[in-house]
């Protein structure tokens, strides 16, 4: 025998479709508050030649979507709520059946109004496509970006080889002009991404790609790796510097400046230390230092972060890096040296030299 | 009207179900982190450790205080060893004749024998820090002698090699210990364990004819691995790799 | 001993489900009892429930996965999980969810239901059946394994060469993925093959193309799609596999191969997949939704096109996968074009479910609430699959929480909502009970509300530079707050799904009797009593229209579907086969046995993977050749099928 089924109350019952989607809206309200906070890893608004157009594309996207999406919510919540029957849940044979109106023009219409939506979406994707397929002039510089588990291998390259140089996980670039950057891999895929300037561009194997960006505004833009790669790539940042004319061949020349000959006895002691214990992995020009391992340590003092934008580069953080790479980033391929106090203080010492 | 219909109930044999799937998930889940660290890179990779050397986290005051004595660094030797005893390395034996029939063991064993990560790490060691540049890659020799299909005249045990690379030998091997962590050392004892293989019918006192060497490996240009006696082909008595094409 | 004659003209008879003929049936149909009947069993409806719970735990597993994962996200720079173990559960995460709950899931229903709507007794091939069911806990099994040895995959579930091969990933991570692949492509190939068969042959007489219900609209076609993409992937899992056993170097860049080779393979496969786990689910809301709204499908047949068109189409969008690959400028407009395209036909089946709740008398019940849901969470995961489809849009929105947030939605807005629902409509055929309307509301509601709360703010995380599969961020990056709503929202959906397995806990044994129509359905399984006896149908009904339950109050036509008088075929265990287009009569079809072969199949099967898995060869070579003996037995002419009709189980 059928338990009587209780019939909530309808009205109480109707009252539950506007607090589902105030809550869903209280979530969007609390994200545009989140929204104002600082996103460095944002592309809503472009700071770059590509990065413009691909935003405005974004966002009439984004616009668009919502607008199909309330649409098409509001006709299935206005629609339930208009038709809804009178039968209750439990005796749903109170409701007859029968076939009425002409359902099809609603596929008609909105199929219609979709289709054109779309083709003006595809349209102005083409238009950014093309917008953003080759700079203006030819490029400025061109910077060789070799991605390795889990850090950025940058050359700058130069018609004249005496300016070819390498550095790691920092990139400077002249505002307003446009820069190629060649990507390659040392290992497994990992993708080329700052947000702000440029779209993203895979790291494949046996592969070099070519991608192009313009910075229009100087700052310091925050880069990513996009391809998973392992176990550190949530840590596989990169930082770009984009800077006027006259502030970027003054860091290119000083950048190609070897370092400077130690004259002090404990500065001679310390890059004795640091040659010995670094030296094998890690590369500085002007000393024997030439492991190619690791990063470039050449002007490490002139980059903002270290271990690819994971710490911000200071004394405190660097020489906790140094004494346990591995608690920062396990798994990474900088292991634990067993290095003492008085040694690590030496090596501290030389890297604060290497401006 | 149903006669003996029988109303299977899928609840018991959903608890069942969900028993056998969340079982092992559950035992894993208590196993992960023992398993998981073990494939992190050893921190300490000495077997033991008897001295508090090692990793330092205090925060270096500036540099004037750097200059404790030019003997700082020579003497500092705890570290360099990575906290084995000397003692128990020097009773490491370097040859397989022994006086009497008692044989000795090594007292250092490789702390990351077995891992496979060990190995990966190893064979990326072995190019970085070129020593592919004098034993070729895979170790087939070249400056250096080979170390994939020929004795090991200063011993082959872990801790053999370990002192070989540690130490440097005479004639050209370099030193390495101090300039290259342990546990990098570790990993490249265990990655050269793994392309070794010993000569065969390899006794003391009886010659060895080439004959007995029916494979050599493939050359490491037509497929790189940490295990690259899996890919051999017939011996080619040094002409043209039967790989070539 | 009379041998069944197949090649006789059919008795006709009118007769119900308690006429003797009905009681002979029974004895044919009824599965042995014990412990070996169970082992056995070819029943579709036993297997079919099977499938549904084995499926439901394995989403509970792959939810457990998500919880920790949004635990480890909550805030930043979290250390409740190590990077290692923090891949390896996002990747079995991946792949639980995708390949070992979400096809299975809705090959339960179909299984389930596929002969019950179609007005048959089984399925075409029910041993093949049962292999399915077992190839498919066996390859979940197997995956899972890894996690004993703390070697779960994980390059996530789409393992990307050359991070997958053996360089890189020595440990034995890849290869039970890799396997575990090949086993469950047998078991989805084998599904696949019997729902097609099925769905050509097995259909009751009368039941012409275009009266089909639109669920096995929807599992033919995606079944048609597995046929044609599964064994491809199967075929590059073993390339895989082959790179690190043996030092092949198919995708392998060390000896020229090509890691791009892997993402086209897999993309080929998985971009039509993605259709294959929510295609069928359509079929479920287009099926289910007219009940409640009391008229039938506004525009059956544009639906039933736009299903066929989205599978077609699907096979050629793959490389929207790849945008940032480096892929030439021609080849990125060609696959932008047809993204966008496939917009139209899913457009299609939305106006006709708006269109179905428009022109009929919606009743709120819990299952229509989930598809109400379910169009809105349709739509809003379309329209972000939309704009990836822009190329220079998806260049910044790919590898983000954009995209995370778009599968989702995509995933538990397609698939899992119209699951829930259609448990609700179909566990009082299943069980004989109904679900409790009360405590659904509130699985309802909460499911909704944490869904949302968990994922539409992921849009915004991803459109502020969230990049994917990284096990931690760093404070200064704008997403903890939202970070920490997800989570909580994900909690809240967890809650929700706890609600709806006690719903289901407690209406076992406590909720209301259901008779065979509860909710005054259309098509054929409403005629049957609840749960359907193991011949489902005393006689075959004939059909004359898409809804042969309501033709006397639609008043449509002339035709009159005929359920109590049909064809008798009670000589042995005997189902009707019926002309494709048409659905006249055809054939009279030997049903199988309860068999223990697909058993012993499958665990020969497995055994030999495992050996292949373990490098033991010559044991994996013994258990093929065990296996050949295995199937050849299975296949071995039966002088039972030649039974008596006297023939029982007692």
């Amino acid at each position: 025998m059928t338990r009587p089924h209780p019939v909530s109350n309808p009205r109480r019952r109707r009252s539950r479709w506007p607090a589902a989607w105030t809550a869903a809206v209280t979530a969007d309200a609390l994200c545009s508050v989140a929204a104002s906070a600082e996103t460095p890893l944002g592309y809503l608004e472009g700071f770059g030649v590509k990065t413009r157009e691909i935003a405005h594309l974004t966002w009439a996207l984004l616009i668009l979507s919502i607008v199909v999406v309330v649409i098409t919510s509001a006709l299935v919540v206005v629609g339930a709520l208009l038709r809804r029957s009178r039968a209750p849940v439990g005796n749903i044979e109170q409701e007859p059946v029968s076939r009425s109106g002409r359902g099809v023009a609603w596929i008609t219409i909105g199929v219609s109004v979709s289709t054109v939506a779309l083709i003006g979406s595809m349209a102005w994707t083409a238009y950014t496509m093309a917008a953003i397929r080759a700079p203006s002039q030819n490029p400025a510089v061109t910077i060789e970006v070799t991605g390795r588990q889990w850090w950025w291998q940058v050359r700058y390259q130069s018609d004249d080889p005496s300016r070819v140089f390498d550095t790691a996980n920092e990139i400077h670039v002249p505002v307003g002009k446009p820069v190629r950057v060649r990507v390659k891999t040392a290992d497994v895929i990992h993708s080329f991404w700052i947000p702000a300037v440029s779209d993203k561009i895979d790291l494949i194997p046996n592969q070099t790609n070519e991608t192009w960006f313009q910075a229009d505004k100087a700052g310091i833009y925050r880069g990513q790796c996009s391809e998973y790669c392992g176990k550190q790539h949530a840590h596989m940042g990169l930082v770009l510097v984009a800077e006027d004319e006259a502030s970027f061949k003054a860091w290119w020349d000083g950048q190609l400046t070897p370092a400077a000959e130690p004259e002090k006895s404990e500065l001679v002691r310390a890059e004795g230390v640091f040659l010995q214990r670094c030296g094998a992995c890690h590369g500085v020009r002007g000393t024997s230092a030439g492991g190619r391992f690791g990063p470039d340590l050449s002007h490490l003092m002139s980059r903002r972060t270290i271990a690819a934008a994971t710490l911000p580069n200071d004394t405190g953080h660097l020489s906790g890096w140094v004494a346990d790479p591995q608690h920062v980033k396990p798994g990474n391929l900088m292991p634990n040296l067993g290095i003492s106090g008085p040694e690590l203080a030496s090596v501290q010492t030389y890297l604060a030299t290497l401006n | 009207m149903m006669r003996g219909l029988r109303t299977s109930s899928p609840l018991p044999r959903a608890r069942a179900i969900l028993g056998l799937t969340a079982g092992p998930l559950v035992c894993a889940t208590l196993l992960l982190p023992r398993l998981a660290v073990a494939q992190q890179p050893a921190d300490q990779p000495a077997p033991s450790s008897g001295e508090p050397s090692g990793k330092v986290v205090e925060e270096p005051t500036p540099s004037g205080s750097a200059g404790g004595g030019p003997t700082q660094v020579e003497e500092d030797t705890g570290s360099y060893a990575g906290g084995a005893p000397a003692a128990r390395l020097l009773q490491t034996p370097v040859t397989n004749v022994f006086p009497g029939v008692v044989k000795r063991k090594p007292g250092v064993a490789n702390p990351v024998a077995g891992d496979a990560e060990a190995a990966t790490r190893g064979m990326q060691y072995f190019n970085a820090f070129n020593c592919s540049g004098c034993h070729a890659p895979n170790g087939g020799g070249g400056m250096g002698p080979s170390l994939s299909n020929a004795p090991f005249i200063y011993g082959s045990e872990p801790a053999n090699i370990y002192l070989s690379i540690y130490q440097g030998r005479p004639g050209g091997m370099p030193t390495f210990g101090g300039t290259v962590p342990d546990s990098v050392i570790w990993d490249l004892v265990t990655y050269i364990q793994g392309i070794s293989k010993p000569w065969p019918g390899q006794k003391w006192g009886v010659t060895v004819s080439a004959e007995t060497m029916k494979v050599e490996q493939v050359p490491t240009e037509f497929g790189a691995s940490i295990d690259p006696w899996s890919q051999t082909q017939s011996f080619s008595h040094g002409q043209r790799p039967n790989s070539a094409r | 001993m009379a041998v069944i004659d197949y090649d006789r003209a059919p008795e006709f008879a009118t007769a119900g489900y308690d006429s003797p003929a009905a009681s002979r049936l029974h004895a044919l149909w009824e599965t042995k009892p014990g412990l070996i009947g169970w082992l056995s069993t070819v029943d579709h409806k036993e297997l079919g429930v099977r499938y549904l719970v084995t499926a439901f735990a394995f989403l509970l597993l792959g939810g457990l996965e998500a919880l920790i994962m949004r635990l480890q996200l909550a805030q930043p720079n979290e250390h409740l999980l190590s990077p290692e173990q923090y891949n390896q559960i996002f990747s079995m995460h991946g792949i639980t969810m995708i390949f070992l709950y979400a096809q299975p899931i809705l090959s339960g229903f179909s299984i389930y239901l596929f002969p019950l709507i179609l007005g048959t007794r089984d399925m075409a091939f029910p041993r093949l059946n049962a292999f399915s069911y077992w190839a498919y806990l066996a390859a979940g099994l197997f995956m899972y394994a890894s996690f004993l040895i703390g070697a779960a995959p994980n390059d996530g579930w789409f393992n990307y060469a050359p991070y997958a091969l053996k360089q890189f990933n020595p440990n034995p991570n890849m290869d039970f993925y890799a396997l575990g692949m090949i086993l469950l492509g047998v078991s989805t190939t084998a599904g696949a093959v019997n729902f097609l068969v099925t769905f050509l042959r097995l259909r009751a007489p009368g039941m012409s193309i275009n009266r089909v219900p639109i669920l096995a609209w929807g599992t033919t076609t995606t079944s048609v799609g597995i046929l044609l993409s599964v064994p491809a992937v199967s075929l590059a899992f073993f390339l895989l596999w082959l790179d690190r056993q043996f030092g092949t170097h198919f995708y392998n860049p060390d000896g020229q191969g090509q890691p791009l080779l892997w993402q086209h393979l897999f993309w080929m496969f998985a971009h039509p997949w993605v259709y294959i786990i929510v295609l069928p689910a359509m079929g479920i809301v287009s099926d289910a939704l007219p009940i409640f709204c009391r008229r039938p499908l506004v525009g059956y047949t544009v639906v039933v096109l736009a299903t066929i068109t989205t599978m077609v189409l699907g096979f050629g969008v793959w490389l929207h996968h790849m945008f940032a690959t480096g892929l030439p400028f021609l080849a990125l407009s060609f696959f932008s074009g047809a993204s966008f395209i496939i917009t139209v036909p899913s457009a299609v089946a939305v106006f006709a479910w708006i269109a179905t709740i428009w022109a009929g008398r919606p009743v709120f019940t819990t299952a229509f609430l989930y598809f109400a849901g379910f169009v809105s969470m349709f739509v809003i995961g379309g329209v972000s699959g939309v704009m990836t489809a822009a190329v220079p849009a998806d260049r910044q929105l790919t590898d983000t929480y954009f995209v995370v947030a778009h599968i989702h939605y995509v995933l538990i807005g397609i698939n899992l909502f119209p699951v829930l629902g259609g448990l609700h409509v179909w566990f009082p055929k299943m069980t004989g009970r109904m679900l409790s309307e009360r405590l659904g509301r509130w699985s309802f509601w909460t499911v909704f509300i944490g869904f949302n709360m968990a994922f539409l703010p992921m849009h915004w995380t991803g459109l502020a530079g969230m990049p994917r599969r990284i096990y931690t961020y760093p404070e200064g990056m704008g997403w903890d707050t939202v970070n920490l709503i997800t989570t909580i929202g994900a909690f809240v959906l967890a809650a929700g799904i706890l609600i709806f397995l006690a719903n289901i806990a407690l209406s076992r044994r406590n909720g209301r009797v259901a008779g065979p129509n509860p909710w005054d359905g259309p098509t054929l399984e409403w005629s049957t009593p609840s749960p359907p006896p193991p011949y489902n149908f005393p006689v075959i009904p004939a059909v004359a229209s898409r809804h042969p339950l309501w033709e006397d109050r639609l008043d449509e036509g002339l035709g009159r579907s005929s359920i109590r008088r049909g064809v008798v075929l009670d000589h042995g265990k005997e189902a009707l086969a019926t002309s494709t287009l048409d659905g006249e009569p055809d054939a009279i079809l030997k049903m199988p046995e309860d068999s223990l072969s697909p058993l012993v199949a499958t665990i020969v099967m497995t055994a030999a993977f495992a050996g292949l898995l373990l490098h033991w060869w010559m044991f994996a070579g013994v258990c093929a050749a065990l296996l050949l003996a295995a199937t050849i037995i299975w296949l071995w002419p039966e002088r039972e099928l030649g039974q008596r009709a006297e023939a029982s189980h007692g």
